[in-house]
């Protein structure tokens, strides 16, 4: 989140702020920092109608700045991560009436200014963790099953990402010859690669500083140990160059709810902090 | 002390059983005339389970099969995965054999195996300490996850008879699972000198369930536990729930909704195009003109037309629950285990009683909301597609059944 301005009265609590979200976890700090009567700020666009001498009535898209008063709460969208924040225009302007109202989409990197009456201190110290640039060091999981299914998640403070979900569907091994006794091998292959492509497209080792691994039994170990041949034979520098950021675990399964499981398990954060460490101790040497 | 039914190792052993139900018709070169039986081996780590099976189908069928055959089962000498193998019995039924692994990180794959399965095979070893070890704590819950997949008859395989005393452990495992309400028997073998196996074969045989009516008119379902493309043909592992099914009928698979036509059935090695599979067939169904691509593991196989008239696939379900562990508090996320299918689910509205959660121990009726659409049914429709197990990590937190489809 970018701070713009801050302008707050110590006397009354009152006042504005501008801000820009530049993450999906702001945008969602900023869904629960809005409340109902508050004024926003925004440029928007809106449709306004236009008679011409005719009497023809045109309908353009006119792209104007408008200060409404919220009614009830923002909607969040957290697939594209929107919110939707809708009121009754309380400023002049040229376009549209007062007390109308009005929708205001908001997405990534747009500005917002949001006056409130009275600003809590709970919403202040939300706003200062979510402006702190060393919060956006995150973690990432893979969590991968036997039977052919797995999710790529990134990890934040507040929030769990799915990044990508790889299923694969693994025929159990026979030795039946119309089954196709090579067949299960192929297709494990297949489900190690999408999961390497997956992994090499979402997370990004600039910001992730630990990559957890998990699933049941040897499947984590196993794919590991193809990732790292995998990297190897096509020269991923990044990818091997940060080897030692990746820490197996064992989790209960590959859906989205063991990467909760496995974030909160205790043993587990011991190893974060001690890869975050080690990585700290290496760059002062 | 309750009277523990076992079976001791009598040459003169006469078995008394129902007469066979005949579910496989096939062209008169090969004439099976006997019910089928599904039985899944399960037990803890190192029990002898593999082997026990391997000398089964040497017994059996006279051949040599290699279970643990992936790479890293080998590596390890330890299963990883279910294998299936098919064999015939003495008296002429259709043998399927689901071997499980033991460990515990793999309970994901035992779980679609039991409820496979018609009959449960439980692998003790009596050797001294092992059984001390494993009954103490995971043999216990190998069991309970037995009973509560829904396996209604265990035989108990007390291993390694050659070492050890086979009628004691017998007695005891027996006595628990009647204190749990499961009929039993217990049989002590040898897996690797193959002793006693007749016996072992026959109690299962006679504790195999006789299956009621032919299921004629009932609406063709097998749920897919397996699938495999090879060429143009999909085959699909699967276990005939209930109904009749043709070769050369259009299929579909639910939830996905693609079709094709049945061009084989294959039961183990032999292959037959043409013939009708029936209730409780274990088999390989190869499909042509149809997208492998969108078939997973779990979905069910009905007929083409079936899939125009209703409506397959559900997210909203009510659900009459039996909490088995710890508390379920509403919103938690759980995954829903049933015949081969898992999917991610989360406990959206108690329906009775305290309506934030479901206490420990006790009945309830809950929403569930499924992370996709899956294909069930009520169970008074179809008790097989109508019973799931809810996992809360890798431990079963409730059994239930679908009350109501939404």
């Amino acid at each position: 989140m970018k701070l713009l301005s801050r302008k707050i009265s110590a006397k009354d609590g009152g006042g504005e702020l501008h801000v820009v979200p530049e993450l999906n976890s702001d945008v969602w700090h900023l869904f629960n920092l809005l409340e109902s009567s508050d004024q926003i700020t925004m440029s928007t666009v809106r449709k306004v109608k236009s008679e011409g001498s005719t009497g023809t009535v045109r309908s353009t898209k006119q792209r104007l700045r408008l200060t409404i008063k919220m009614k009830g709460k923002p909607t969040y969208d957290a697939t594209t991560s929107t919110l939707r924040i809708s009121g009754t225009n309380v400023a002049e302007s040229s376009f549209v009436k007062m007390g109308a109202f009005h929708t205001f989409t908001l997405g990534l990197n747009d500005a917002i200014k949001i006056s409130k009456s009275c600003w809590d201190y709970v919403h202040l110290e939300r706003i200062k963790s979510a402006c702190d640039f060393s919060k956006s060091a995150s973690l990432a999981a893979v969590v991968l099953q036997q039977d052919g299914l797995a999710h790529v998640c990134l990890i934040t403070e507040h929030m769990t990402v799915t990044k990508a979900k790889v299923e694969t569907s693994i025929p159990k091994k026979r030795s039946d010859k119309a089954w196709g006794t090579r067949n299960q091998e192929k297709q494990v292959g297949k489900f190690y690669r999408k999961l390497y492509e997956a992994l090499v497209a979402h997370v990004d080792f600039k910001y992730v500083q630990c990559v957890l691994v998990g699933g049941p039994g040897f499947a984590p170990g196993d794919w590991m140990g193809w990732v790292w041949d995998e990297a190897r034979r096509c020269e991923n520098r990044s990818l091997l160059e940060h080897r030692d950021r990746f820490v197996t675990v064992r989790a209960s399964s590959g859906h989205k709810h063991a990467v909760d499981e496995i974030i909160n398990d205790p043993a587990v954060r011991g190893k974060i902090t001690e890869t975050k460490a080690s990585r700290d101790v290496a760059v002062l040497d | 002390l309750r009277n523990a039914r076992y079976a001791v190792p009598n040459p003169s052993f006469t078995p008394t059983y129902a007469d066979n139900i005949k579910a496989i018709t096939l062209p008169p070169a090969n004439p099976v005339t006997s019910g089928p039986i599904t039985i899944c081996v399960s037990g803890h780590i190192d029990h002898g389970k593999t082997t026990l099976v391997q000398t089964m189908i040497k017994m059996l069928d006279g051949r040599k099969v290699v279970l643990d055959s992936g790479l890293a089962e080998q590596s390890r000498s330890c299963t990883t995965d279910v294998a299936v193998v098919t064999c015939k019995t003495p008296s002429d039924r259709t043998l399927t054999i689901l071997d499980t692994p033991g460990h515990e990180g793999y309970s994901l794959q035992l779980l679609p195996a039991l409820f496979e399965c018609d009959v449960g095979v439980f692998v003790v070893s009596c050797k001294r300490g092992e059984f001390e070890d494993c009954w103490g704590g995971a043999g216990r819950t190998h069991l309970l996850s037995m009973i509560r997949a829904g396996v209604a008859r265990i035989v108990v395989a007390v291993n390694k008879c050659d070492v050890g005393e086979w009628e004691v452990v017998g007695r005891r495992v027996v006595e628990f699972l009647e204190k749990e309400g499961v009929q039993a028997t217990a049989c002590g073998v040898s897996g690797l000198n193959g002793d006693n196996l007749q016996n072992l074969i026959k109690s299962i045989e006679q504790n195999c369930g006789v299956r009621k009516g032919k299921g004629n008119k009932k609406s063709f379902r097998a749920t897919i536990s397996s699938v495999s493309l090879t060429g143009r043909r999909v085959n699909m592992q699967c276990k005939v729930v209930r109904g009749n099914l043709t070769v050369g009928e259009t299929v579909s698979v639910a939830p996905a909704g693609v079709c094709g036509t049945v061009k084989e059935v294959h039961v183990g090695d032999e292959a037959f195009s043409a013939g009708t599979v029936g209730p409780g067939d274990n088999v390989t169904i190869s499909v042509v003109n149809m997208d492998g691509e969108r078939v997973f593991s779990g979905d069910v196989l009905v007929r083409s037309g079936d899939l125009r008239t209703n409506v397959f696939s559900r997210r909203r379900l009510v659900a009459k629950v039996e909490v088995k562990g710890k508390t379920l508090i509403k919103g938690t996320e759980l995954t829903l285990v049933m015949n081969a299918l898992s999917v991610s689910c989360v406990v959206a509205h108690v329906l009775d009683g305290d309506k934030r959660m479901l206490r420990s121990e006790t009945r309830g009726r809950c929403t569930l909301v499924l992370k996709r659409p899956v294909c069930l049914e009520t169970y008074e429709a179809c008790k097989k597609l109508g019973r799931f197990l809810l996992l809360d990590g890798a431990r079963i937190a409730a059994v239930g059944l679908v009350e109501e489809l939404l």
